[in-house]
Formats: structure tokens, C-alpha cells, sequence
């Protein structure tokens, strides 16, 4: 332990404390690592604190928090899409995970779906599929992640309202989002894009292209093909099987 | 000092500029020709510079209507979204008017598929793939003129 002790903060023991400054008044505060504060073990200060009790008689500088700019961790993390970091200032991409996970388990839970139904959906690919539709915004991914409710992308019927209980122009979470986006996925993978009539769902990769439903080709395949391709090979190198 | 604030300025009026000339090209909208009829005739679809139209050639006579149609697709540029349709008109003697649409795929595995009038049918020759016995050709009959979905018993509706 003795290796990871600092002697001394570094960027704070020579500048802050020179008088003239914000603190003049203040007793100096007693400094220890980190470490010395959780274990309790360095220079006589007691019994240790565990994670979250406050020590009232010892003044340790941090922060504020209304400048903690920290990203909290999901609680349920996914894990990273190749292709988007979420370490550092890339920490954004973690924050919709347990939106993902929640809306998942609600949509297997209300449809009784169990790995091995065709229709059942994972956080894995899940995720993968925000990625491609939002992983480059993080204004994209605070609002509507999975681009579900576009007014230029809204259909004339009122499918959208019907299926997905989305009106045009509201106001999106990454909850209605998610939540909708599942909706309208299954939707699309009941239609048969090209008689327009219901069908068994054809599964995820039918369902994606029918979901994105660009038209145009680029480099010999469709792009909504391209974009299916794209999501269930996301989710295949990132997480390996994602039907798990 | 003077050479670097006017260095400055230049780059911003440049990104002023730039920018202006972005949200224009997002506000494109079609006015002239077809999408003159389409607005008249309150079609409801995105009639921006990622909206494309294609006449298809013929008409079909029904009912003492003479119908006219053009192939549809737009995409929206930011979400990447977008889609396919069939555009239905009747033509009279004033010009066309427009009627619906039709949502309807523009395309099968092996590439775009253009749709062409047979009969009294508008006829997508998709490239034909059996499943379960049902071959996916498909064709929306004017018959009776414009049918309230593509097929009987479909989702796809016969929209403004």
C-alpha cells in the first residue's frame, strides 16, 4: 500500500494555499490519499469510513458538486459497440443503458418472449442499434436515440400513433423512445414491404431494414440492407452472441 | 494584430456563410412541376431536396377516369430514414390532380424495381422469390379505381 500513497495533491500543495486567495480564514486541511480516507489506516484518523459516510471533523477538499461533471455508470451497463468509445469524454454513450435494459425486459416481459423466440429482443443488440442511429449525437441520444419520432420521417397514416403511441412532434426521452422504437420494430417486421400485407415476423434483420426503409442503393446493396447489415454485425463483434 | 482580426472575421463571416448556405439546403423544398400538383393536392410527404420522383410511363382508363402515376422515394439526410411510394392522378382536362398514395418497396434483393402498368394493374416486377407457395410479385388493380389498400386485406393504405 505504502507504493500508492501520495506525500502530498500535487496540483494543489504549492498554489491554493499562499494566502491572498478564496480560503484566507480557513484552517489548512489535513491532507491524505484517497486511499488513507477509505481504509482510516494513516496517521491516526480513526475507525474507517466506508463508501458514503462524511468524516465531520476532518475537512477534505473535492470538488463541489454542482461542478462534478463525472458521468455516473449505468447500472446495468451494456457494455461498448465496437466503433464507440464511452470511456472519457465518449462517457455519454453508457448513459442510455439502462433505459436499453428496461425497455427490453419490458417488451420480452409484455410479449412473452424467451431467447430462442424469433422476435426476442437483447440489450446487446439493442444498443447496437442506437449506435448506428444516434451514436455520433449526443443531443441525438438525450432526446430520441433511436430516431423513432422524425416529423419528416413521420408516415401520413396514423400508424405511428396507433402502434407506437407517438404523436407527431412529442417531446421524446430515450424512455418513449425506446420504448417506441421496440413498437414500431415489431410492427415493421409483421409487414411484408412489398404487398404491404401482415405477415409472421420475418425477424430482426427484415424488421431493421423495414425500420430504416431507405430507398437507394450504394456500393451494389440497398441501403436499408446496408443499414441491417450494420447493426447485427455491430452487435456480432462487439458482444459475440448477442441473442444471449 | 490588424492581419490576424482580419484573418478572424474573414473565418467567421466564411462560417456564417457556411452555415446560412446549410440550413438553406435543409430548407430546400420542390415547388415547380409535379410537386406543384402534389402540393395542391395536399400530398403529405417530405417535398425536400431528398424527395425524388419518376413518371411511369401509360395510364389506365377506369370507370371513365383516366389514371396517371409516378414513383416516389425520399430520404430524410439526417436520420438516414425514408421510403417508397406509388403517386396516383387522375388526369383531366384542366391537367392532373392528385389523388394518394400508395406506401409500397422500391426495390427487392437484387436492386430497384420499377413499377409498370399491365392491364388495369400498376405492376411491381419484383424479382419473383416463393415463400410457403406465394410468389411476391405484387400488382394494385384499378379495376374499380383506386383501391382502399395495395392488396386485400393490407396495411398499405390509399393515403393523401
Amino acid at each position: 500500500m505504502e507504493n500508492l500513497k501520495l506525500s502530498h495533491w500535487p496540483d494543489e500543495a504549492s498554489d491554493v494555499f499562499t494566502g491572498d486567495g478564496l480560503l484566507d480564514g480557513l484552517p489548512p486541511p489535513v491532507r491524505s490519499s484517497g486511499l488513507d480516507f477509505l481504509l482510516g489506516g494513516a496517521r491516526g484518523q480513526g475507525d474507517a469510513l466506508t463508501i458514503g459516510q462524511v468524516d465531520p471533523d476532518r475537512l477534505v477538499l473535492g470538488r463541489p458538486e454542482g461542478n462534478d461533471h463525472s458521468v455516473r455508470g449505468p447500472k446495468n451497463p451494456i457494455g461498448p459497440v465496437q466503433g464507440y468509445p464511452e470511456t472519457g469524454k465518449d462517457s455519454w454513450r453508457a448513459s442510455n443503458d439502462d433505459v436499453i435494459v428496461a425497455a427490453v425486459n419490458k417488451y420480452n416481459a409484455e410479449n412473452r418472449y424467451f431467447p430462442g423466440d424469433v422476435a426476442y429482443m437483447t440489450p446487446k443488440l439493442m444498443k447496437a442499434w442506437m449506435m448506428r442511429e444516434s451514436g455520433g449525437s449526443p443531443n441525438a441520444f438525450r432526446t430520441d436515440p433511436f430516431q423513432v419520432n422524425k416529423p419528416l420521417d413521420y408516415p401520413k397514416s396514423d400508424e405511428k400513433k396507433r402502434i407506437a403511441d407517438l404523436a407527431r412532434g412529442q417531446v421524446m426521452t430515450p424512455q418513449t423512445s425506446a420504448d417506441a422504437a421496440l413498437k414500431w420494430l415489431y410492427y415493421k417486421g409483421h409487414v411484408d414491404s412489398r404487398t404491404g400485407r401482415l405477415v409472421p415476423y420475418q425477424g430482426h434483420y427484415e424488421a431493421l431494414r423495414n425500420y430504416n426503409a431507405a430507398p437507394g442503393h450504394s456500393d451494389g446493396i440497398s441501403k436499408k440492407s446496408e443499414y441491417a447489415n450494420d447493426v447485427l454485425n455491430h452487435a456480432w463483434i462487439s458482444y459475440g452472441d448477442w441473442q444471449e | 494584430m490588424g492581419i490576424g482580426k482580419s484573418k478572424s472575421t474573414t473565418v467567421a463571416c466564411a462560417i456564417a456563410i457556411l452555415w446560412c448556405s446549410l440550413q438553406s439546403s435543409d430548407a430546400l423544398e420542390r415547388n415547380a412541376g409535379i410537386w406543384r400538383v402534389l402540393r395542391a393536392g395536399h400530398f403529405s410527404g417530405p417535398m425536400n431536396d431528398g424527395a425524388h420522383v419518376r413518371a411511369i410511363k401509360g395510364s389506365i382508363d377506369s370507370q371513365g377516369k383516366q389514371y396517371k402515376f409516378w414513383e416516389y422515394e425520399w430520404e430524410n439526410k439526417k436520420t438516414g430514414h425514408g421510403g417508397n411510394a406509388l403517386l396516383v392522378f387522375e388526369q383531366t382536362r384542366n391537367g392532373l390532380s392528385y389523388m394518394g398514395s400508395y406506401e409500397v418497396a422500391g426495390d427487392d434483393f437484387r436492386g430497384p424495381v420499377h413499377p409498370e402498368i399491365r392491364g388495369k394493374t400498376v405492376f411491381y416486377p419484383y424479382h419473383d422469390i416463393e415463400i410457403m407457395g406465394v410468389k411476391q410479385s405484387m400488382a394494385i388493380s384499378f379495376e374499380n379505381g383506386p383501391p382502399p389498400t395495395t392488396v386485400p386485406g393490407g396495411v398499405s393504405r390509399f393515403l393523401k
